[in-house]
C-alpha cells in the first residue's frame, strides 16, 4: 500500500512526495490530537473548576515545553528527508506555481504545529463542557442568579445607584421631581465654582446621588459614623478636589457598575465628622451572574423583577428554599460555606426595606479569630459556572489565530529562504540581520543626538533599510552582479515584508495622532487615541490588518518567487 | 540503410561475437532511441534475466537476438542532424580576488561531440565549465547558446544546461524514487515514468542495485547514478567536472564509453564537455581535447611546437636507461626524458613507430608498456 501511495505521489504529486507532506501532516495532526487528549485528561479534579485560568493549562503547567521539544524533534527528522531533494536548486524545470504551492504547504504545516495550544484548550473545554448537561447548567445558573443577591458579598450592587427598576418601598418616599429640583440646585452652585462642569441627570432618577440624600432623611436610624462594607465608593465629592467629580455616567444602561455619578450638597462641610447612612438594600441588587444562552427572556430585568416581587411578598420560605438549593450546588462542587452562630437565613435582612446589617464575605477575609467565621464562597462557585459557560458557549477555534498565522509565515519564510537561496546566503542573512539591528540602533542614536530623538526615528530607520534592500536587490538582479549581496538583500526584503505593512500603519497612526494632538488641551495623547474618531478608525483598521496581513503577504509572495528564480540563475562573483 | 538499422546490426554483431556486456548496453541505447513503452518493458524483463545468476550466456544471447528481431520490425526513429550547440568567442575570465586568469578561449561544441578539457589542477578547467553553464560571467567575450531562445542567465537556460560538479549533491531515498522524481519534474508521468527510470538504471549498470538507497552506493556507482539522473533530463549540453575522479580504471572506461555512446543518440543527441586529468582515457572518446595550462589553451598557443612534428614515444622497460639508449641508438633519437616511472623518447618525425618496434625487437629490452603520444596531449605532461 505504501509503495503504491509512494508511486502515485512521486509521479502525480511530486511536491507532496518531496515534502513528505502526508507523513508530516499526519504527525502534525497527530500531535494536535494528542494535545486534545492531553487537554481532555488535564482536567481531572473537581477543584480545577474553581480555577480562573483553567483553560490556560497548556502554558501554566509547563506542558508546552514537552510539545515544543517533541515538535522540534519531529520537524528536524522531517527536514532531513525534505531538504535533500531540491529540484529548484538543481535547475529542474520548476514553475512559479510549484514554488508557491511549496510555500503554502510549509505555511499550512507550521500553522498546524502552532495550533497545538488551541487543541489542548479544546480538550479541556470538551471535558468541562460535558461535565454537566446543558439542561442541568441552565437549572443551576437559574439558582445562582436568583440567590446571588442573598450571598451578601462585600461588593457593589446594594445601593440605589445599582438598580434600574422602581421599588415602591423607597420610590414612594422620594419623587422624581424632588430629586430633580435638588439636582438643579446643587448644579447651579457647583457650576459657579467649576464653569466647565457638564450637566448629567441620570435616568432613572433614583440612581442620582440626590435621591440618596433625600432618602436619608426618611431613615435617620440608619445614620452611622462607620462606612458600610458594601459601599466601595462612598467618598462624596470634595469641593476642593474637583477630580473626584465623575462627570460621565452612561444613561439607562442596565446593571452597570459605573453608575456612580455624584453631585454633592453644596452645604457639605468637608471638615465635619463624616456621617454615613446605611441604605443598602436587597431591593437594589441588580447583577446578573450568568446569561441564559438558551432563554433570552431570562435576562437581568427578569431576575430583577423576580427579586423585587419575592421581597415584596416577604416569602422567607421561598428564600430559604433558594438558599438550600444554593448550598446543594456548593456541596456538589465541594465549595466551602460555614455558619457557626446561625443559619444563613438569619443573615437575610427583614421586610419591608431589607436594609443590610450583616454580610457574608469570602473565607479568606476572615483571618482574625475574633471575627465570626461564617462564610459563603460565592466567587468559587461563580468561577465554576464561569468555566462551564466558557467551555459550553465560547469557541476557541479562532483564538489567537492571527498570531499563529504570522508565526507560521515567519517559519515558512525561514525555511523557504533556505530552499530558494544557498546555505551561505541564508546564513549571512540571519547573522547579518543581527548586525543590521545593531547598526540600526547605532544609527538611531546618531540621528537622535543630531536631530533630537523623536518617536519616528525607529520607523524612519526601518523604512530606510527597507528601501535600501529593494534598491540593492533590484540593482543586483538587473545587472546580474553581486549574487551574494543580492541574495542577502532579497531575503531581508522578503522577511521585512512580513511586518512592513503593520509598521507603516503604525507610523501613519503616530503621525496623525501627533498632528491631531493639541498640547494646550487637557486631554492626554492616550485619551486622544481612545476618543478621536479618525484615530479610533485607524486602530480598528490595525486590528483588522493583523488578520489581513498574512493573506496579503501570501499573495505578494507569489510575485516574489520570480525574483528568486532570477536570483538562482544569476552568475556568481 | 538508415542509422537505426546500422546500429541494430552492430548490436547483433556484439552478441554474435559474445561481447554480451557491450551488446546489452548498446541494445538499451537502441530502445531508448525508439522510446516505445512496450520495448521499455521488454528490456526490463530482459535485464531481470540478464542479471540472474542462473542465466547462461547462451540463453542471454538467444533472448537478446530475439529482442533484436522484434526491433527490426519497428519503424526507426528519425535521425536528428548534428548542430552547433554552443560557441564561445574569446571568452575570458579574470578573478578580482585571485591572481588566476582564464585567457581568451574560442571553440564550438556540436551535438554528438565529446570535448575533453584536460590540464593540471588550478589551470581553469572548472572555471571554463562554470562560464559555459552560466555560473560565472565572463570578463570579456561571448558565449552563444544556439539550441535555445532562453535569455542568458535565466532559469530557463539553466534547466537546459546540465552541470555536474565534482562534488555531487547528497541525495535521500532510493535510486528509483530519485529518478522518478527527476522524470516527473520533466513532465514524464504515469507508466513511462517508472519504466524509463528502470531502463536508465539498467543502461548505467545499476540494475543489481535498483532497490538500494542512494547512500548505500559506492562513490563510483554514485557517479553512474548521477549520470543516469542527468541523462533523464535530456540535456542539450552536459557539463561534467572531473567525473572520473575517485573511479577505478574500469569504471572510468565504462563511464567514458557510455558518455560517447549516449551522446550519439539518434533521437536525442547532446554535446558533452568534460574535464579530467585522465588524458589517455579522455582522448580515446573525445572528438576534441582542449589542453589548458595556467589558464591558456595550450593546444592553440603551442601550434609551432606541434608543427615540429616529433615522433614521441612513452615507453616503460625493466631495463635501465643505458640499455634503452643502446637499443635505440640506431634511430635518430633527439631526447630521452624520465617522467614519472616511464621514459619519453623524442625522435625525428621521419622515425615511424614500426621502425622503433623493429629496433626494440632486435634488442634485449623487456618492454612493459609503449605508446605513441606524438599527437596526444600527454606530451604536455612531461617534466
Amino acid at each position: 500500500m505504501f509503495k503504491k501511495l509512494n508511486q502515485t505521489l512521486i509521479t502525480k504529486y511530486p511536491l507532496i512526495w518531496n515534502l513528505k507532506y502526508i507523513w508530516i501532516l499526519l504527525a502534525a495532526i497527530g500531535i494536535n490530537i494528542i494535545a486534545f487528549i492531553n487537554g481532555f485528561l488535564f482536567f481531572s479534579k473537581k477543584s480545577q473548576l474553581q480555577e480562573s485560568r483553567l483553560f490556560d493549562g497548556f502554558t501554566e503547567g509547563g506542558t508546552f515545553v514537552n510539545y515544543i521539544f517533541v515538535s522540534i524533534i519531529i520537524l528536524i527528522i522531517w527536514l532531513y528527508f525534505y531538504i535533500k531533494n531540491n529540484r529548484f536548486k538543481s535547475f529542474y524545470p520548476t514553475s512559479r506555481n510549484y514554488l508557491f504551492k511549496e510555500f503554502l504547504a510549509l505555511f499550512f504545516l507550521f500553522f498546524i504545529f502552532l495550533y497545538i495550544p488551541n487543541s489542548f484548550k479544546f480538550g479541556i473545554k470538551y471535558r468541562v463542557a460535558n461535565y454537566i448537561s446543558n439542561e442541568q447548567y441552565f437549572k443551576d445558573i437559574d439558582i445562582i442568579n436568583r440567590t446571588q443577591v442573598f450571598t451578601l458579598q462585600p461588593s457593589f450592587g446594594y445601593n440605589n445607584s445599582s438598580r434600574y427598576l422602581t421599588v415602591p418601598a423607597f420610590d414612594s418616599l422620594v419623587s422624581e421631581k424632588e430629586t430633580k429640583d435638588l439636582f438643579e440646585q446643587n448644579f447651579i452652585a457647583y457650576k459657579k465654582q467649576y464653569p466647565k462642569a457638564e450637566k448629567h441627570f441620570i435616568e432613572p432618577y433614583f440612581r442620582n446621588p440626590e435621591f440618596e440624600i433625600l432618602l436619608e432623611k426618611h431613615f435617620p436610624q440608619r445614620k452611622n459614623y462607620q462606612p458600610s462594607g458594601f459601599i466601595t465608593n462612598d467618598v462624596r465629592l470634595n469641593k476642593k478636589n474637583p477630580d473626584d467629580y465623575n462627570s460621565y455616567v452612561a444613561p439607562n444602561t442596565y446593571a452597570t457598575d459605573s453608575a456612580m455619578a455624584y453631585i454633592p450638597p453644596v452645604e457639605e462641610d468637608i471638615d465635619a465628622v463624616k456621617e454615613y447612612y446605611h441604605l443598602e438594600s436587597l431591593y437594589n441588587y441588580s447583577r446578573l451572574a450568568f446569561e441564559n444562552k438558551n432563554d433570552k427572556s431570562k435576562n437581568n430585568e427578569y431576575y430583577d423583577k423576580e427579586l423585587i416581587a419575592l421581597l415584596q411578598k416577604n416569602d422567607r420560605k421561598a428564600i430559604a428554599v433558594l438558599l438550600v438549593d444554593y448550598t446543594k450546588l456548593l456541596d456538589k462542587h465541594e465549595i466551602g460555606y460555614q455558619f457557626k452562630k446561625s443559619t444563613w437565613l438569619n443573615y437575610i435582612p427583614q421586610y419591608p426595606y431589607y436594609f443590610i446589617d450583616y454580610h457574608l464575605g469570602k473565607y479568606t477575609n476572615y483571618q482574625n479569630d475574633s471575627i465570626e467565621k461564617d462564610y459563603i464562597n460565592q466567587t468559587s462557585l461563580n468561577e465554576v459556572y464561569n468555566n462551564f459557560e466558557k467551555a459550553k458557549f465560547q469557541s476557541s477555534w479562532l483564538e489567537n489565530i492571527e498570531y499563529y498565522m504570522m508565526f507560521a509565515i515567519g517559519f515558512a519564510v525561514f525555511l523557504v529562504t533556505f530552499r530558494f537561496t544557498s546555505f551561505k546566503v541564508w546564513l549571512i542573512s540571519i547573522v547579518g540581520a543581527g548586525v543590521l539591528s545593531i547598526l540600526g540602533s547605532v544609527l538611531g542614536l546618531g540621528i537622535s543626538s543630531i536631530f533630537n530623538y523623536n518617536n519616528y526615528t525607529p520607523y524612519i530607520i526601518l523604512i530606510l533599510f527597507y528601501v535600501l534592500f529593494i534598491v540593492i536587490m533590484s540593482f543586483g538582479l538587473r545587472t546580474k552582479q553581486y549574487k551574494l549581496i543580492t541574495g542577502v538583500n532579497l531575503n531581508w526584503f522578503v522577511v521585512t515584508n512580513i511586518f512592513i505593512g503593520i509598521v507603516l500603519l503604525g507610523f501613519y497612526t503616530d503621525i496623525r495622532a501627533d498632528m491631531l494632538y493639541d498640547p494646550t488641551s487637557k486631554i492626554s495623547i492616550y485619551q486622544l487615541r481612545e476618543e478621536n474618531a479618525e484615530l479610533r478608525l485607524l486602530k480598528q483598521i490595525a486590528d483588522i490588518f493583523i488578520y489581513v496581513n498574512p493573506i496579503l503577504y501570501i499573495i505578494s509572495f507569489y510575485f516574489i518567487i520570480n525574483l528568486y528564480k532570477n536570483w538562482q540563475a544569476m552568475p556568481e562573483e | 540503410m538508415n542509422e537505426f538499422k546500422e546500429r541494430l546490426k552492430d548490436v547483433e554483431n556484439h552478441f554474435l561475437q559474445n561481447d554480451l556486456d557491450l551488446g546489452y548496453r548498446r541494445l538499451i541505447d537502441l530502445i531508448l532511441d525508439l522510446g516505445e513503452l512496450n520495448f521499455y518493458q521488454k528490456i526490463i524483463d530482459y535485464s531481470d534475466f540478464y542479471y540472474n545468476e542462473s542465466s547462461s550466456d547462451e540463453l542471454k544471447k538467444e533472448k537478446a537476438l530475439e529482442l533484436l528481431t522484434d526491433l527490426k520490425t519497428v519503424s526507426p526513429p528519425e535521425y536528428k542532424q548534428e548542430e552547433i550547440l554552443i560557441s564561445t568567442t574569446q571568452v575570458e575570465k579574470v578573478y578580482s580576488k585571485r591572481k588566476f586568469k582564464l585567457h581568451p578561449i574560442t571553440f564550438d561544441i556540436k551535438s554528438r561531440e565529446v570535448v575533453g578539457l584536460v590540464g593540471e589542477n588550478g589551470n581553469g578547467k572548472t572555471t571554463l565549465l562554470r562560464l559555459i553553464c552560466g555560473e560565472l560571467k565572463p570578463t570579456n567575450g561571448e558565449i552563444n547558446y544556439h539550441f535555445t531562445t532562453a535569455k542568458p542567465y535565466s532559469y530557463e537556460l539553466r534547466t537546459k544546461l546540465v552541470y555536474v560538479p565534482q562534488r555531487i549533491d547528497v541525495l535521500y531515498g532510493s535510486l528509483l524514487d530519485n529518478l522518478q522524481f527527476t522524470l516527473t519534474a520533466y513532465g514524464i508521468n504515469d507508466k513511462e515514468n517508472i519504466l524509463l527510470s528502470k531502463v536508465i538504471l539498467a543502461r548505467l549498470g545499476l540494475w543489481p542495485y535498483k532497490d538500494l538507497q542512494w547512500k548505500q552506493l559506492s562513490s563510483g556507482y554514485k557517479m553512474r547514478f548521477e549520470l543516469a539522473k542527468t541523462l533523464l533530463r535530456r540535456p542539450e549540453v552536459l557539463l561534467l567536472d572531473e567525473p572520473l575522479a575517485n573511479l577505478d580504471i574500469l569504471a572510468q572506461q565504462i563511464i567514458l564509453e557510455d558518455l560517447k555512446y549516449l551522446s550519439q543518440s539518434i533521437r536525442n543527441p547532446f554535446g558533452v564537455i568534460l574535464s579530467s586529468q585522465q588524458l589517455y582515457e579522455v582522448e580515446k572518446v573525445s572528438t576534441e581535447v582542449l589542453f589548458l595550462e595556467q589558464g591558456k589553451l595550450k593546444l592553440q598557443e603551442d601550434k609551432e611546437e606541434l608543427n615540429q612534428n616529433f615522433t614521441i614515444i612513452e615507453i616503460d622497460v625493466i631495463n635501465d636507461k643505458e640499455e634503452l639508449l643502446t637499443a635505440l641508438s640506431n634511430l635518430n633519437l633527439i631526447q630521452l626524458k624520465f617522467n614519472g616511472g616511464s621514459f619519453i623518447a623524442y625522435f625525428d618525425e621521419s622515425v615511424s613507430l614500426n621502425k622503433i618496434f623493429i629496433e626494440i625487437g632486435k634488442s634485449s629490452l623487456q618492454v612493459k608498456y609503449i605508446r605513441d603520444i606524438s599527437k596526444s596531449s600527454r606530451r604536455f605532461f612531461v617534466n
